[in-house]
């Protein structure tokens, strides 16, 4: 529509430019005749004179600019730009490509089916004793320096750390919280997802006495409900790959299943009770 | 005195001392968005500064209330701030651009409110017209003596498109005139505007030079 640059200024070039500015353009056409802006200092004349009567009309009358939105403008880009510098932190240390670029470690199906086989074997006992077997075997199973199970709390938004097996078993009970924390960030992915040195952003991880090399996340639902993350964490060199992503994911799964038949199982006894 | 033709004339003491007694110019906008783009950050807050009022008065003419107007206000701070890039020098002032953008969303937002009245068949008759009233009243003795002696068939069209937002081919309906005859009389009252503006800086300026 507007493809050829005008050699002057014309009736058809003012007219135009006074629709243009008084916002008469559909989309398409107002793409169309920016492009063509770029081309055509007789159209670009034109859209100067026609913008400045419109302001300068506009600026006839005297507005009272409301004080309070300066501030809240201000505020706004302040927020968003320490965001941006949370996210860009974020980003740096999520290094979950990694995870299949490297060569995993030997495979051993036989002592993950032994593993789920005994967990299996808890499901008569409360949820609690579960997740501390659960970490026990990721721990032994992935050769980590911690397992944890950390527990999301919806109404606190944290998440709890209710099952530790490791180097940082004293911490238990300890809290991160939901908006911000390596467990928060895979939940908002919605899988997995490999930390190196998660320390660097999340900073109150350097409280710790054992500073974490890599962290291995991994989201654990009952049925579509989150309901928290099992983790491995290293404190040396360990660096984990796809076998433990593997293996990690197996118990997040049986996890979740089992966690759903045990609460399913309660509420059937709860109602016979009442009945 | 040194003879360098390098050396920067401003070192000179002499200029130096005429530079701190000279009246401050205001920065000019391509200086201003230099530095946005460089990331300063008084820089965004210095934009706001220089326009603020511009992109809140143009909002207003459309949408005659003061929280609306103050929504489309930062929402075009917050574009210009989160997609720097939305605004291209090669195809005009910043001015221009913030003049134009600020409208288009005034307008936008104008139509989603008439949508939302239109909703509800009971209210709309009564709703309508006081929108339509209100546009009207806006109109201040500042901005009737601009469109005053205006003829009245481009000032009836032009107060449509301006103050209503409405399209050509709205203003054509409503007002049962051809396509052709709208769009030359929308060109015509801006044209008029633009004259009488050119006329009113000449004569602010004591320096009389007609468009």
């Amino acid at each position: 529509m507007f493809d050829r640059p005008h050699p002057v200024s014309t009736d058809e070039t003012a007219e135009q430019a006074a629709l243009y500015c008084l916002g008469d353009f559909s989309p398409e056409d107002r793409r169309s005749y920016e492009e063509h802006l770029s081309t055509c200092a007789a159209c670009r004349a034109e859209v100067e004179g026609c913008s400045a009567a419109i302001a300068e009309l506009a600026l006839a009358d005297s507005v009272d600019l409301p004080s309070k939105a300066r501030r809240d403008f201000l505020t706004r880009i302040h927020t968003e730009k320490a965001d941006g510098r949370h996210w860009a932190k974020l980003i740096s240390v999520i290094i979950t490509p990694q995870l299949s670029a490297r060569p995993p470690r030997k495979k051993n199906r036989d002592q993950l089916g032994a593993a789920l086989d005994k967990l299996a074997g808890r499901l008569s006992g409360s949820e609690q004793e579960l997740l501390d077997a659960l970490v026990r075997a990721a721990l032994e199973l992935c050769d980590a320096g911690t397992a944890g199970f950390s527990v999301l709390y919806e109404d606190e938004k944290v998440f709890r750390w209710d099952a530790l097996a490791g180097a940082l078993a004293g911490a238990k009970g300890g809290t991160t919280p939901r908006t911000w924390s390596p467990c928060g960030t895979t939940l908002d992915f919605g899988k997995p997802q490999l930390f190196s040195k998660p320390g660097r952003c999340f900073e109150y991880f350097n409280d710790s006495p054992h500073q974490i090399f890599e962290g291995l996340v991994v989201p654990v639902y009952v049925k579509t409900k989150p309901l928290g993350t099992l983790w491995i964490a290293s404190h040396d060199d360990r660096k984990f790959d796809k076998e433990d992503l593997q293996v990690l994911q197996s118990f997040a799964d049986f996890c979740g299943s089992a966690i759903g038949v045990m609460r399913e199982r309660q509420a059937n006894q709860g109602a016979d009770a009442r009945g | 005195m040194s003879t360098n033709p390098l050396r920067d004339p401003f070192r000179d003491g002499d200029l130096s001392q005429h530079r701190r007694t000279a009246p401050q110019l205001p920065e000019a906008d391509s200086d201003l968005w230099r530095r946005f783009k460089l990331g300063e950050e008084q820089a965004i807050a210095d934009l706001y500064d220089r326009y603020s009022e511009l992109v809140y008065s143009v909002a207003h003419h459309v949408l005659h209330d003061s929280a609306f107007s103050e929504d489309v206000l930062q929402e075009v701070f917050l574009q210009l701030w989160r997609v720097p890039d939305a605004f291209e020098p090669a195809k005009g002032s910043l001015r221009a651009w913030l003049t134009v953008v600020s409208r288009r969303r005034a307008i936008d937002r104008l139509r989603k409110r008439k949508a939302e009245i239109d909703v509800d068949d009971v209210i709309v008759p009564i709703i309508a017209t006081q929108l339509a009233d209100a546009a009207v009243n806006q109109i201040t003795d500042k901005v009737s003596a601009l469109l005053g002696d205006m003829p009245e068939k481009l000032r009836v069209t032009f107060e449509l498109a301006y103050m209503q937002g409405l399209t050509h081919v709205e203003i054509s309906e409503r007002l049962g005139d051809p396509l052709g005859t709208t769009k030359l009389r929308i060109r015509m009252a801006l044209d008029f505007i633009r004259k009488k503006l050119d006329c009113n800086h000449a004569n602010t300026n004591g320096n009389a030079h007609v468009r």
